[in-house]
């Protein structure tokens, strides 16, 4: 940054100090806004936060590397199955069998993304034919939910999974509705400030050069294959953070967060909020499943329509995403970044 | 042969189909030794260069670096034992800058001074200090050809492989080109394809011709020059 000329890099500076005022102003409205507008407001936004935490999993490897899966629903649902599962059926007490299901939750989709991603991309498995498989793993999901129903409960889900309890003065205690909301909203801002603050360096732009030209990566003596399972693990682990969690605030968990239905809107999530930005993903998920809320409730007819229709304007008026769109205006209405000034 | 060789061949061979594109060819690089490899298109200098740096497996034959043989190993593996390659297409990250793509250049962990060190002196080194936040896709064509020779260094290799280095380049470019080899020659063996001879004539060094999959001549590129098979088969017919 030094090397960019003073003017430039001053007003990138004034312009990155609105932008992190401006989050944070949003972030203290979304802190408070449980206080007014109820719990059961707060519950929708909680929810669509974890989904968001899926968004930012599969933008962790289709946003920065280019490898686009079609299945990162599994990865939620082994998350929230896994968590209800171990929660529920070995009898243990809920003040830690809450804490085992999230951490056993995340181990299993984090076992099934080394399985499979060791195969695929060690196996040279790239491009299209690699969401063309992952996409095969969301529809195997489903159907080892179904089978394994006297685990799993079927089609009729798995009840009763215990929210996460804290020590208090009395004792372990469940989360309450709104402490659960700021635990959720605390978890997810950390986790995405804390990816986006890996990606923002050197190992950044070494994805990036993966998904440019990933032999020419290879040839300067980058284990390319080690470095996409890595991300590939890891946004599974993400994704299924997003679904342990979802298990235990919810208290329910069903074959709808498994299948490909899931697994689609994560890709129109990752598409409206930009993808590669991290932040964007997070953000269309919350704000497409608000509207989600609004539309429905005018008719629930109409929202597959608005669906379509927003991913449609995703793919022509936004490619980069809403985010940077927004950028783009905001720079239109204060002109202050130069050719290259955010390089 | 007096010192110790840094890369020696034997015999390799490689097919495609029916097709020779490589033919026994035996070649050995001395440490800081300068070679060219010339031959028309299709003689399958590229071919032996994808086997060289690990890209392609050879069918027959052996390669040798530094007296370990190589067969076996991963295109990441070749890179980090010390051959750095450019290739014939300019091959840079296009979405990154100039100063990322040379970042990234460097495998595993080093501290932030000595990379910043490193990067200014290879942007020096290849004259793109002023270009240095631009997006690599913005470059011209000889720009992109020294950032790729650029990022070819930073890894200090012992062996450095350019395809075609002066494709598309200005005469004035090349010129320079051939002084940055005999720079680079102080600290890495550099064998070079061409198909350029004001180039390789400035290079002045030890040559190889191919002709569809041989090596046919060898020697200084003087006497290469003069020799009436080289100039029949290629020279004379460019």
């Amino acid at each position: 940054m030094s090397q960019i000329p003073s003017d430039t890099g001053s007003s990138t500076r004034s312009r990155s100090r609105v932008l992190v005022s401006l989050s944070l102003l949003f972030l203290l409205a979304m802190y408070i806004a449980p206080l007014y507008v109820g719990v059961y407001s707060a519950s929708l936004f909680r929810d669509a936060m974890l989904f968001g935490l899926m968004a930012l999993g599969l933008d962790y490897l289709w946003g920065k590397t280019g490898v686009l899966s079609f299945g990162h629903a599994t990865f939620f649902g082994a998350g929230a199955y896994g968590a209800a599962i171990i929660s529920t059926q070995f009898g243990m007490d809920p003040s830690y069998g809450a804490w085992l299901g999230l951490l056993g939750g995340i181990l299993f989709s984090c076992l099934i993304a080394f399985i499979v991603g060791y195969f695929l991309i060690f196996g040279g498995v790239r491009g299209s034919y690699f969401t063309i498989v992952t996409l095969a793993l969301g529809v195997i999901s489903v159907h080892v939910v179904l089978t394994f129903s006297e685990y799993t409960g079927g089609d009729a889900g798995l009840l009763g999974v215990p929210p996460l309890s804290f020590p208090t003065v009395d004792g372990f205690r469940p989360l309450s509705q709104l402490g659960q909301y700021w635990f959720v909203m605390t978890t997810v801002c950390a986790v995405t400030c804390g990816m986006w603050w890996l990606c923002s360096g050197r190992y950044g732009a070494l994805l990036k050069s993966i998904e440019d030209n990933e032999q020419r990566a290879q040839a300067l003596g980058h284990n390319t294959s080690l470095h996409l399972l890595i991300v590939f693990v890891g946004s599974a682990v993400i994704a299924a953070l997003g679904g342990a969690l979802y298990a235990s605030s919810v208290g329910v968990v069903a074959t709808d967060s498994v299948n490909l239905i899931l697994s689609t809107q994560a890709i129109i999530f990752v598409a409206i909020g930009g993808r590669g930005t991290l932040f964007g993903p997070v953000l269309a998920t919350v704000c497409v499943i608000w509207l989600e809320q609004e539309v429905s409730s005018i008719n629930v007819q109409l929202w597959p329509l608005f669906m379509g229709l927003l991913f449609i304007l995703a793919v022509f008026v936004f490619p980069d995403g809403v985010l940077k769109r927004a950028e783009a205006l905001f720079s239109m209405i204060r002109p202050v970044s130069g050719p290259g000034g955010r390089a | 042969m007096s010192a110790v060789l840094l890369l020696e061949t034997r015999q390799l061979n490689k097919r495609f189909g029916g097709v020779v594109a490589v033919d026994d060819v035996s070649i050995s690089i001395r440490p800081l030794e300068v070679k060219c490899i010339i031959g028309a298109n299709g003689a399958g200098k590229s071919t032996l260069f994808n086997i060289l740096c690990g890209a392609l497996a050879a069918d027959s034959g052996s390669v040798n670096f530094e007296g370990r043989s190589l067969a076996g190993m991963k295109l990441h593996e070749f890179s980090r034992a010390g051959i750095a390659r450019k290739f014939q297409v300019p091959s840079v990250f296009e979405s990154l800058s100039v100063q990322q793509n040379l970042e990234t250049s460097i495998h595993g962990a080093i501290s932030k001074p000595d990379l910043a060190a490193r990067v200014d002196a290879m942007l020096n080194k290849v004259d793109l200090v002023g270009m240095r936040n631009q997006l690599a896709g913005n470059l011209a064509h000889g720009q992109k050809q020294w950032l790729e020779i650029g990022m070819a260094l930073m890894s200090d290799p012992k062996l450095l492989l350019l395809d075609e280095p002066t494709a598309g380049m200005t005469l004035d470019e090349t010129q320079r080109t051939a002084d940055l080899v005999h720079g680079l020659a102080r600290h890495a063996a550099v064998v070079a394809i061409e198909h350029d001879m004001s180039f390789v004539r400035a290079l002045g060094c030890h040559t190889y011709v191919m002709h569809q999959g041989a090596i046919i001549v060898e020697g200084d590129f003087v006497d290469i020059e003069r020799n009436d098979l080289v100039r029949d088969v290629y020279l004379g017919r460019a």
